[in-house]
């Protein structure tokens, strides 16, 4: 997205004054939406995409296409799960069209560069390991345990987000799980060889 | 195979508050230790939480404000393209209606009078002696296969105008 101008603003400011709001969320509440969810936004997309580059561009689509949906809202909750919505749509999009070949990692080597530079005590070591194993996870599956064990949410919310039947979200957040814990026990097993 | 326990909770609790491994009850270790379930809920939810709370360190957000201009600049570019739409569609119509009127017209002048008026251009240049086609010939020498296409083409151009301005 390009950067906006000062005569842009000025522009909008002039427009503003005599146009129809483009939005039914005035600036204010949308401001103070955004305060309270994009930092938890911008991480899940960040982990469902793999890629903060990608997640910097989804957060502004997300808020954007969330402005634009001007939707009734019966509550924060409702909001937020709107949002989550979008966001996962947007990154399952992108997924589709195979945008996911350029968004996901890093070849093994310049993780071990990027490792090098960050890494304190271990912790970047055991998020590049974590960043790995989910990529062997579906999206859905992805979106799923980051809702569930990261962001805290019902597994309503989840079943409304992810746009799967209530019902079945325990049975595929449990194989997903287990996915997940496989994955990274091999890994953990690997890199004992590897430290051996 | 079991895809609960009902010491899930107890576990999610736990690494939530992070109290988990080092200020729980003995009575929860044993029991992860021993279930697979929460074996597995521990080794996912732990890793994840560490995850989430690192990840909202690494966040790099742009101000709200810069956010919401963009979106107002956005919104209203693609409203003024949408208004544009019919404009052009309309336009598209009207030069094709244009055309195919030009042509009929051509077509309908006498011979006589495109002779004449060739006499009339060519008298003004007597030094060239440029023999110019007959245009009403020429349109009449057209097979009507050809002009159907021609006309279809005509017809279709503001659809595809159209569609065209949509993509964006």
């Amino acid at each position: 997205m390009r950067d906006v101008t000062i005569a842009d603003i000025e522009r909008l400011r002039a427009e503003a004054d005599g146009a129809d709001a483009v939005f039914e969320m005035d600036e204010d509440t949308f401001r103070a939406l955004y305060d309270r969810t994009s930092r938890a936004l911008w991480a899940y997309l960040s982990r469902l995409t793999g890629n903060p580059d990608a997640a910097d561009d989804l957060l502004q689509e997300t808020y954007y296409r969330f402005l634009r949906a001007q939707g009734r809202y019966e509550n924060e909750a409702h909001r937020r799960n709107s949002l989550f919505r979008i966001a996962t749509n947007l990154a399952r999009d992108g997924w589709r069209r195979g945008a996911h070949a350029r968004l996901v990692p890093l070849p093994d080597g310049a993780q071990g560069e990027l490792r090098a530079q960050v890494d304190v005590a271990g912790d970047a070591q055991r998020r590049t390991d974590l960043a790995r194993a989910m990529r062997q996870l579906t999206p859905r599956e992805r979106a799923m345990l980051w809702l569930a064990y990261a962001h805290g949410s019902s597994h309503r919310d989840i079943a409304s987000t992810v746009g799967v039947k209530a019902a079945s979200v325990k049975l595929l957040l449990f194989r997903a799980r287990r996915k997940l814990a496989v994955v990274i026990r091999n890994e953990d097993r690997k890199a004992g060889r590897d430290e051996d | 195979m079991r895809i609960e326990c009902e010491r899930e909770q107890d576990v999610l609790d736990a690494l939530a508050a992070r109290r988990w491994p080092a200020r729980c009850d003995t009575e929860l270790t044993a029991h992860v230790a021993a279930c697979p379930v929460c074996g597995d809920l521990v080794e996912v939810a732990g890793a994840l939480l560490d995850d989430h709370d690192a990840t909202y360190g690494d966040a790099r957000l742009p101000p709200s404000g810069v956010v919401w201009w963009r979106a107002q600049l956005r919104a209203r570019d693609e409203d003024a393209r949408a208004a544009a739409r019919p404009i052009a569609f309309i336009q598209g119509v009207a030069a094709s209606v244009a055309l195919w009127l030009l042509v009929t017209l051509v077509r309908a002048i006498p011979t006589a009078m495109v002779a004449a008026w060739k006499d009339w251009v060519l008298g003004f240049i007597p030094h060239l002696s440029v023999s110019l086609p007959n245009l009403a010939d020429m349109t009449g020498a057209i097979p009507v296969n050809v002009l159907l296409v021609v006309g279809a083409a005509l017809l279709l151009a503001p659809l595809a105008i159209y569609l065209a301005v949509a993509e964006d």
